[in-house]
């Protein structure tokens, strides 16, 4: 890696920093995948802000009013998604799981995100004493295996919304991250450039914020999409094992989970809400590689 | 070297103390009494519970029971499950069940993910490259039991290649199926990261002046490319090995592996106090040792950790 | 997976996992194609320990080990099986006498010791049987079974050897019912031999039993469990040489395997049932249980108190329509409290309560006083019973126009220690399978607090302790029937204390090697299908 130190000065690398914000909007707003990601997301918010706009399109806007005489139907007209096995309009149901859905990606993720950065940053940065009780802990996390660490976790909650399931899928899911952006601090610590910054006089701060963490952020996002991909997805395999959300929310993880053991006889259950979170989870992937793409310098070209 | 070494096994020690006596404490706080699954939805008689309480030690607090589990395990014993079956026994007509899947698991997404990576980053942009991209989206979005129910449909059912359940033809046709399903998951990782990777390499400036220098291209790719894009698939590969474990507990239970995860999952459900704690103790030991002999086999390479 | 679905020790709780019965030998009507050596295989969830005083769920190949005393045949008749006659003129002294020339599989004599000897042995509070409490009703039970201490005898009074072959049992009360506590599904009430005895943690895995199968080897939990026939048996020979159980954590995977012909007999999950007639035709087994299922009342929840209310919530559930969308029509709505699969259980006990009619459901609920606030229904998770629970909040509140909402708990044990110590207030899931089909078993596991029901209802009132121990003094079965009917129509129908709702059935699919087969109170007698070909 010797040549990159050839280049490096810490006047060049600060251009460049500086220019990662402008460079970004202007690289991804010509792609259309760019654009069609975040129309997607763009009206999977809003659904899950005002679901009630979108149910009664088909004219059966309750999502609990059911009658079980109408059980299971294929999908029809004012039923496009068909019926569940409680005869409710599957449509509806889909449109009002949104928000949970959603609701436990964004928790798991943000709080994820935000902890692995701290924690990496701290121990690739401080090493050390502060590295090996971090190391020690994310161990202990990474030790016990995501799922079943949930599943401990959940329970013994006594009642299972968006947010105890969000926060209890964060705390097995930040020990990946955090060594993601160990790896990268230590790898940018030890280069030529911030050597030189630090010789040079800059504080700790500025030197973190304005070049460490940019670097370290990169390969953050693409991981940490996927990872909101993956909790959405988690919730429902975290329902299917019966540890996931509980009713009265309504959520795709449940309507996927009650769906599966009829999928010989009746795959449209699984149609509307696979839908739905397929599209959710594709389109965060697929906006994550871009921003991944963009942010790389080297990238655009 | 050796104070090094020293103090790695201490932090060991720690670690170990703390985790377990977590453990305990959560599952022994998992609210309901264990006792009363025994018998399913019947009871057990009033005297017969109370002697299986005070056997258990169901009826002292959580640092007693705590002191009673560290006595055993320095005794080397796991203890005895509330029906009175030693877990040690147990677990060894486990282990080689979930490990020969985990392994397997781990074998066929390494093949197959790190093959997808470098097509994709080799054919950069191109239909090869968008379609495994695609692909690993895809399958990210899929739930683990809709995959393994489809894959068991399609491959067991349908075409009957493969059984569906059991272990009973034995490595490798019993466990292809459901390595399979598991793999799935971490190969799409593990293309993604291999790719990012090897296409940051490719731009480094180093590349260009091996280009420069007119070495053939495949040695570019198989030599310098993916020895250097390798060390974060490696890390990753090494933190995989612990989802791989999870993953076990719904593959073991849709495609009825009689292993570890089956065992530990049932466990949950029942609130069997003694085996959640022996398989976590094991699962736990097992981890902290290999990281620190990774460390410590890391610190006799590279000097440079010892100094942190 | 369906994992959740994965608990053996709960599986017994969910009305449709592969088998909860038994197997009946001796006196029934042969087969006509027996072919000897043939083999069947068995899906089973996975069992516990196989000591008939220790197994608490997953016993079919417990029950194909030994020969009750008294045997249930495929037609619910009360027939004799190891015992040659089980006599009593006051319901309280009965003498039993035994077959001679019985076995063991490891060749000892079965005699009245066998039993004394290993009641004896399961009632002792020190040896921590979990089946101890069956024996309770035992003279002298209470005796090894002090609350405090340990116990200063070790065998019970009511027990005496006569001869080789002949025993007598005193019970506590009269109780005609008491041949019928000594059929197959009774597994506590076995004989246990001599090297049983000696060596109890081996009956765990490897029990010595009077019966047509024997076990050759140790059962372990990661392989198949392997039953041969035994061959000097004195009952009834089987149509098959060895029955595989193979064991599953999933009944979803058991029934997948039925479908690709890699398992002979499965049960059914919950889901399958509406698929199992396309997928199987005729190989398809709704067997009727004598099991019931419903909606439990907290009534310690004083706003509960009206009886109205109860009736009101029960005319507003469509039965006939849960069925259809739920369980592919396969369940009975009840229209009594006892399961009909109970001998001698009257139709329409519960009269017009049971019966759908949201109109004067909404009436009585006005009369009552209404309803304000969420409804709660409470049911274990895991065990793939939501829909069901969904189906009655929804039909509560769409019908009756109270915010019904289904509230599952974790897992088993904490619903069971919430409905224990009635922590929570609302509906609940509440069931019963009968291990033999006597109404006075159902009666006294709901309204009897030694019942050995915690999730039943808490309905312990000194009119029906009266009218049960009436009913149970009778040696007359006829009479005991019409008692035991009698508590239904004329107390329970009128309080409505517990919501009937349907009838169970133990649902079970078979491969093309199998032409028919006949059942006991639900469960397949696998010893006597008939193979095909």
């Amino acid at each position: 890696m010797t040549d990159l130190g050839e280049l490096a000065s810490v006047t060049a690398l600060d251009e460049h920093v500086g220019a990662i914000g402008l460079g970004l909007w202007e690289s991804v707003r010509r792609r259309p995948l760019f654009w069609g990601c975040t129309a997607v997301l763009s009206v999977l918010v809003i659904i899950a802000v005002a679901p009630e706009w979108f149910a009664g399109w088909f004219g059966h806007g309750d999502p609990r009013a059911c009658d079980i005489n109408l059980f299971r139907l294929r999908p029809s007209s004012g039923h496009p998604f068909g019926t569940d096995t409680q005869g409710c309009d599957i449509w509806a149901n889909v449109i009002y799981g949104t928000r949970a859905s959603l609701e436990v990606g964004l928790i798991a993720t943000a709080l994820s995100v935000l902890i692995a950065v701290a924690v990496g940053t701290a121990a690739g940065w401080f090493g050390g004493w502060v590295d090996s009780v971090i190391a020690r802990t994310t161990d202990v996390f990474l030790g016990f295996p995501f799922l079943l660490g949930a599943i401990v976790v959940l329970t013994t909650l006594r009642s299972r919304g968006p947010v105890a399931v969000g926060i209890t899928l964060a705390l097995f899911t930040w020990p990946t991250l955090a060594r993601t952006v160990r790896g990268s601090v230590r790898a940018v610590r030890d280069t030529e450039f911030v050597q030189a910054a630090r010789l040079g006089g800059l504080g700790t701060t500025r030197i973190l914020v304005r070049h460490v963490l940019p670097n370290a952020l990169r390969p953050l996002i693409a991981l940490a999409t996927l990872l909101f991909g993956g909790v959405v997805v988690a919730e429902s395999v975290l329902t299917f094992l019966g540890v996931g959300l509980q009713p009265p929310t309504i959520s795709w993880g449940q309507q996927m989970a009650a769906a599966q053991a009829r999928l010989s006889s009746d795959p449209h259950l699984l149609i509307g809400p696979s839908i739905f979170l397929t599209a959710t989870a594709v389109s965060l992937i697929l906006l994550g590689d871009l921003l991944g793409d963009a942010l790389d310098p080297k990238g655009r070209r | 070297m050796g104070r090094y070494i020293r103090r790695r096994l201490l932090e060991l020690v720690v670690v170990f103390f703390a985790v377990t006596f977590l453990i305990h404490w959560f599952v022994y706080s998992l609210p309901g009494d264990p006792l009363l699954t025994l018998a399913g939805d019947r009871v057990v008689a009033e005297s017969v519970r109370n002697e299986l309480s005070h056997k258990f030690h169901l009826d002292r607090g959580p640092i007693v029971r705590y002191l009673y589990y560290l006595n055993d395990l320095i005794h080397g014993r796991l203890g005895y499950d509330l029906r009175g079956r030693a877990i040690s026994d147990r677990l060894r007509a486990r282990w080689p069940i979930t490990l020969k899947l985990g392994l397997t698991a781990w074998l066929l997404e390494v093949v197959l993910g790190v093959g997808l990576g470098v097509v994709a980053a080799v054919r950069r942009h191109r239909l090869a490259d968008r379609a495994v991209m695609l692909g690993t989206v895809l399958i990210s979005s899929v739930p683990y039991y809709v995959m393994a129910l489809g894959a068991q449909w399609l491959f067991g059912m349908r075409w009957r290649w493969l059984p569906i359940s059991g272990h009973r033809q034995g490595w490798p046709t019993s466990y292809l199926l459901p390595a399979f399903v598991i793999a799935l998951y971490g190969l799409a990782a593990i293309a993604r990261l291999l790719r990012g990777s090897m296409l940051e390499i490719d731009d480094a400036e180093f590349m260009r002046s091996l280009e420069a220098k007119g070495l053939a291209r495949g040695r570019i790719v198989g030599v310098h490319m993916l020895r250097n894009a390798a060390v974060p698939v490696v890390t990753f590969l090494a933190v995989d090995l612990g989802f791989l474990i999870g993953g076990t507990v719904v593959i073991e239970g849709v495609f009825n592996l009689p292993g570890v995860g089956q065992l530990l999952y049932g466990a949950l459900r029942d609130h069997e106090g003694p085996t959640i704690v022996a398989i976590s103790t094991v699962l736990i030991i097992g981890f902290l040792v290999t990281s620190a002999a990774v460390d410590i086999l890391n610190s006799v390479i590279d000097p440079r950790i010892r100094r942190d | 997976m369906r994992r959740s679905r994965f608990s053996a020790a709960i599986a017994v709780a969910v009305m449709t996992v592969v088998g909860a019965g038994g197997v009946a030998a001796g006196a029934r009507p042969a087969p006509a194609a027996a072919a000897p050596g043939g083999q069947i295989s068995v899906a089973m969830l996975q069992p516990g320990l196989l000591s008939p005083y220790r197994q608490t769920v997953m016993f079919d190949q417990v029950m194909l080990m030994y020969t009750s005393l008294v045997v249930i045949d495929d037609q619910n008749r009360v027939t004799m099986g190891q015992a040659q006659s089980v006599t009593s003129t006051d319901a309280q002294n009965w003498t039993i006498t035994l077959k001679p020339g019985w076995t063991f599989h490891n060749g000892e004599p079965v005699t009245a010791s066998s039993y004394v000897d290993g009641w004896n042995a399961e009632a002792l509070k020190t040896n921590k049987m979990e089946n101890n409490g069956f024996l309770m009703h035992i003279d002298g039970y209470a005796a090894l079974n002090p609350a405090e201490g340990e116990p200063t005898v070790t065998q019970m009074s009511g027990l005496k050897v006569v001869d080789d072959l002949t025993f007598t049992v005193k019970l506590t009360a009269p109780d005609g019912q008491f041949p019928l506590q000594l059929t197959q599904a009774q597994t506590a009430f076995y004989p246990m031999s001599k090297a049983g005895l000696a060596d109890p943690a081996a009956q765990d895995t490897m029990p010595i039993g009077n019966g047509p199968f024997m076990m050759t080897k140790p059962y372990k939990d990661t392989e198949d469990l392997e039953l041969v026939a035994y061959d000097k048996y004195q009952g009834k020979q089987p149509t098959s040489g060895k029955i595989t159980f193979k064991l599953y954590a999933d009944p979803n995977t058991a029934y997948a395997d039925a479908l690709a012909d890699n398992v002979d007999i499965a049960g059914v999950p919950p889901a399958k049932m509406s698929v199992a007639k396309s997928d199987f035709g005729d190989r398809v087994y709704f067997n009727a249980a004598p099991g019931i299922a419903g909606l439990g009342v907290s009534l310690w929840d004083q706003r509960f108190e009206n009886p109205k209310l109860r009736k009101a919530i029960s005319m507003s559930i469509d039965r006939a329509a849960v069925n259809k969308a739920i369980f592919a029509g396969a369940l009975t709505p009840a229209t009594s409290f006892t399961p009909a699969a109970e001998i001698g259980t009257p139709e329409n006990a519960c009269g017009e309560s049971c019966v759908f009619n949201p109109e004067q459901a909404k009436a009585l609920l006005a009369e009552a006083g209404g309803w304000t606030g969420p409804l709660e229904i409470h049911y274990p998770g895991g065990l793939g019973i939501d829909e069901i629970y969904q189906a009655y909040a929804n039909q509560i509140r769409q019908n009756l126009g109270v915010d019904a909402v289904a509230r599952p708990s974790t897992d088993w044990a904490s619903f069971a220690s919430a409905r224990e110590g009635a922590q929570f207030s609302g509906l609940y899931f509440s069931r019963w399978g009968a291990l033999y089909p006597s109404m006075q078993n159902t009666l006294h596991a709901f309204y009897t607090k030694e019942g050995g029901c915690p999730n039943c209802v808490a309905y312990y009132t000194d009119e029906i302790t009266a009218a049960l121990q009436a009913a149970d003094a009778e040696v007359d079965q006829a009479k005991a029937i019409e008692l035991y009917s009698k508590i239904q129509t004329d107390i329970l129908a009128r309080d409505l204390p517990w919501i009937p709702l349907f009838y169970e059935t133990y649902n079970f699919v078979t491969s093309t090697k199998i032409k028919s087969m006949t059942a006991f109170a639900g469960v397949p007698i696998y010893e006597a299908v008939v193979l095909a070909g």
